[in-house]
């Protein structure tokens, strides 16, 4: 946190183009290992679905060092899951709506969570971007912590893991712009992210939560 | 009177039934059996793992074993003699280094 403070003291005090609002992206992670334990959860009769998409959420900020260089701090998180979802069976659906006077059709989803595991993951990004013309392209390194949960019927669990990645990519940043007489610019990213964290419990070391994959952000700033 | 009360115990009676929902795996509290059959005899290995594909415990370790069924108890300790902590765990069994079958249990002490 202190190198992201620093950074950010530095492209205030330097940079000619401040901006800081809100970052969206979704990504494709590799995650291997949730892989595997999704298929042997099949193999032992359970219909568990994975996520295919990671989404994320963040704040950051970008400054301009100098006419090439762009900076850009961020602390995001990602969410992924894993679930076995028991469906009710219709009749007993009806009567036990009838029986709530309809407030299971107003609140329920029909379904209910049997098996469910969530990777939520918080990053902290640095990264340095060389400018071409409208377009920049860098990376720079990342710190990821994250914290894998189980829920089942009777029980939960969860550890926690972390360790550095790195992430590369092409940015296109709105230079000038308004909205509602606000100073507010659009940005797009896209890129590899490499984020992969080992877990090390009482009985694994090598179970790895690998949120390594392809990305796509869209991000909302204020130009100040 | 009768006819309300006989109604309000069938409507309990539908709706402890519509709570009732059975999922493929079983909860377990205490020492469990793991039945499994065999189509053919050789060498069979029987191990727990957790949610992290951890190995928890060896139930049966190279073991040559002949068709049929057999069975084999897990006192849901692992191989230190420790109680693993209450989740999912997997049963895992291999004949001839492949695996046959998963059972997967919900472990509740």
């Amino acid at each position: 946190m202190g190198a992201l403070t620093a950074f950010l003291a530095l492209a205030v005090l330097q940079g000619s183009s401040f901006r800081i609002g809100f970052t969206f992206d979704g990504s494709w992670p590799s995650m291997g290992d949730e892989k595997d334990y999704a298929d042997l959860l099949e193999e032992g009769g359970i219909d568990y679905n994975l996520d295919g998409t990671t989404w994320t959420g963040g704040i950051e900020a970008l400054g301009d060092v100098s006419d090439k260089l762009r900076l850009r701090g961020a602390v995001s998180v990602s969410r992924f899951h894993g679930v076995y979802e028991d469906d009710y069976d219709p009749f007993g659906y009806a009567i036990t709506g009838i029986l709530t006077g309809g407030l299971l059709f107003l609140f329920g989803s029909g379904d209910e969570d049997v098996v469910a595991m969530e990777d939520a993951a918080t990053n902290i990004e640095l990264a340095c971007y060389y400018k071409l013309g409208a377009i920049s392209v860098g990376g720079g390194p990342t710190f990821v912590s994250i914290t894998r949960s189980m829920d089942t019927p009777n029980t939960a669990s969860s550890e926690s893991a972390s360790g550095p990645g790195f992430t590369a990519g092409v940015r296109l940043d709105g230079e000038s712009g308004g909205f509602l007489g606000l100073p507010i610019v659009f940005g797009v990213e896209g890129g590899y992210r490499f984020s992969s964290v080992s877990f090390d419990t009482e009985y694994s070391d090598d179970f790895e939560v690998d949120f390594s994959g392809p990305y796509v952000r869209i991000g909302t700033y204020l130009k100040l | 009177m009768m006819k309300l009360r006989f109604m309000l115990v069938t409507l309990l009676l539908l709706f402890m039934a519509c709570l009732d929902s059975s999922y493929p795996f079983d909860t377990v509290e205490g020492p469990v059996d793991i039945t499994y059959t065999l189509a053919a005899g050789g060498t069979v290995e029987v191990i727990v793992t957790d949610s992290y594909m951890g190995l928890v415990r060896t139930l049966v370790d190279a073991q040559e074993e002949e068709a049929g069924g057999h069975t084999v108890t897990w006192d849901l300790m692992d191989d230190d003699g420790e109680y693993p902590e209450n989740g999912l765990y997997n049963v895992e069994i291999y004949l001839d280094g492949d695996r046959m079958e998963v059972q997967v249990l919900e472990v509740n002490r």
